[in-house]
């Protein structure tokens, strides 16, 4: 499964501490997000990506949390960003 | 030249024709309207602000005066005209002030969108805005109104217009809007305070607008620099008490505030997140005033802003 942002427009995202607020061009819409959701969308930004390649990206910067724990918060921030349409999951 | 220097007679002229030109902050209106009360009231209210000229742009022409039809006979009635449309429904005659400053507000919060517009009052003072958004209720008025008669200046009483570009407050002082028992409080809180009469049965209640501070309306052309959005409460019996707000959360509730957020697309997010890179963000409770003075007094501005 790949991962991308559904909106055509640039997304912006400003973060102070550990909150972050992101506008969605596409639908004008705002929401409260994590920073690393914010960093998730920033990433899909470039373009879209399947999970095992988003776990990779992530490993680095998470540790010491193991891949398969990253796999898992990512999982779970998708699914978050995808309940508010602000990423779709298509087929490869 | 001000208003003031219209005899009432001269003022009642103009205001039925050619028509009131006056300049509100960076707007000029034309009023236009035969009510004698709206013009005693208007008179009293606007004495300190500057005549405009109908030969200069003018962006908001209303007009307000009795509908057509045998009804201005029976239940004297006034409606609200704007660029020859109605945009609300006609209101008893002795309605006609709170009418007017109601159309104003809904003008510039409609249709000046070089600003972001906050549903907030905004005072100011040594050169640092304090920004006071709330729902109808909350006792926003009422701080503003006692605020502005201990030494700060007032911007606005109902619209905080952000500059988009710069983030600078745009002061906008018209007269302060109070309701039911606010309207005492101040009164006596500051007798010396100039009041329009009391209006009664409005759909917000009785209703007396206080004149606007005769400084913060010979200053309406000094733009300020935001630094703190503090969001009031009035609460009977509760204790003074300012609580943090992060910025992030502080973003979604101001957001929730403005009238074109939404219009203003990237601009207005942009706009909103640029106050809260220099604001300091609050939660206010408060039912003493001297208290809730005390308080904003105390206030410090982020470091680094200016």
């Amino acid at each position: 499964m790949i991962w991308s942002l559904q909106s055509t427009q640039p997304v912006a995202i400003r973060c102070w501490d550990d909150e972050c607020v992101l506008y969605d061009a596409d639908t004008g819409n705002t929401f409260l997000v994590t920073p690393f959701a914010a960093e998730v969308v920033l990433r899909l930004q470039q373009g879209p990506v399947d999970l095992p390649a988003l776990t990779f990206h992530f490993a680095e910067s998470c540790a010491p949390m193991s891949p398969p724990e990253v796999q898992k918060q990512l999982e779970s921030v998708l699914e978050q960003l995808q309940q508010i349409a602000l990423v779709v999951r298509s087929p490869e | 030249m001000k208003l003031s220097t219209l005899s009432v007679t001269e003022l009642a002229t103009r205001l039925k024709h050619p028509g009131l030109y006056l300049q509100t902050g960076e707007f000029q209106l034309c009023i236009q309207s035969p009510v004698p009360a709206l013009a005693r009231t208007v008179g009293l209210l606007y004495a300190d602000y500057p005549l405009g000229s109908a030969d200069g742009f003018t962006d908001f022409h209303v007009q307000l005066g009795p509908p057509a039809g045998l009804r201005r006979w029976l239940r004297p009635q006034v409606v609200f005209e704007f660029d020859s449309a109605l945009p609300f429904r006609p209101l008893p005659a002795d309605q006609a002030f709170p009418m007017l400053e109601w159309g104003l507000n809904w003008c510039v919060s409609s249709y000046a969108n070089l600003y972001l517009i906050i549903h907030a009052a905004v005072v100011e003072k040594n050169g640092f805005a304090a920004i006071l958004p709330a729902p109808p209720g909350s006792g926003k008025s009422t701080l503003c109104a006692a605020l502005v008669n201990r030494g700060w200046r007032l911007l606005s009483d109902e619209l905080t217009l952000v500059r988009v570009g710069d983030g600078k407050i745009v002061p906008l002082p018209r007269p302060v809007s109070l309701k039911n028992a606010s309207i005492d409080v101040i009164q006596a809180y500051e007798p010396s305070a100039v009041f329009s009469r009391k209006v009664f049965d409005t759909v917000k209640g009785t209703i007396a607008h206080m004149k606007a501070p005769t400084d913060s309306v010979q200053r309406a052309a000094e733009v300020a620099q935001p630094a703190w959005i503090v969001f009031p409460k009035y609460a009977a019996g509760a204790d003074t008490c300012l609580t943090p707000i992060s910025p992030a959360h502080g973003f979604m509730r101001l957001a929730d505030n403005t009238f074109n957020y939404s219009a203003l697309g990237m601009e207005g997010f942009e706009t909103v997140a640029g106050l809260m890179d220099d604001c300091k963000c609050f939660d206010f409770t408060y039912s003493v005033i001297d208290e809730a003075i005390a308080t904003f007094d105390a206030l410090t501005p982020r470091a680094g802003i200016a």
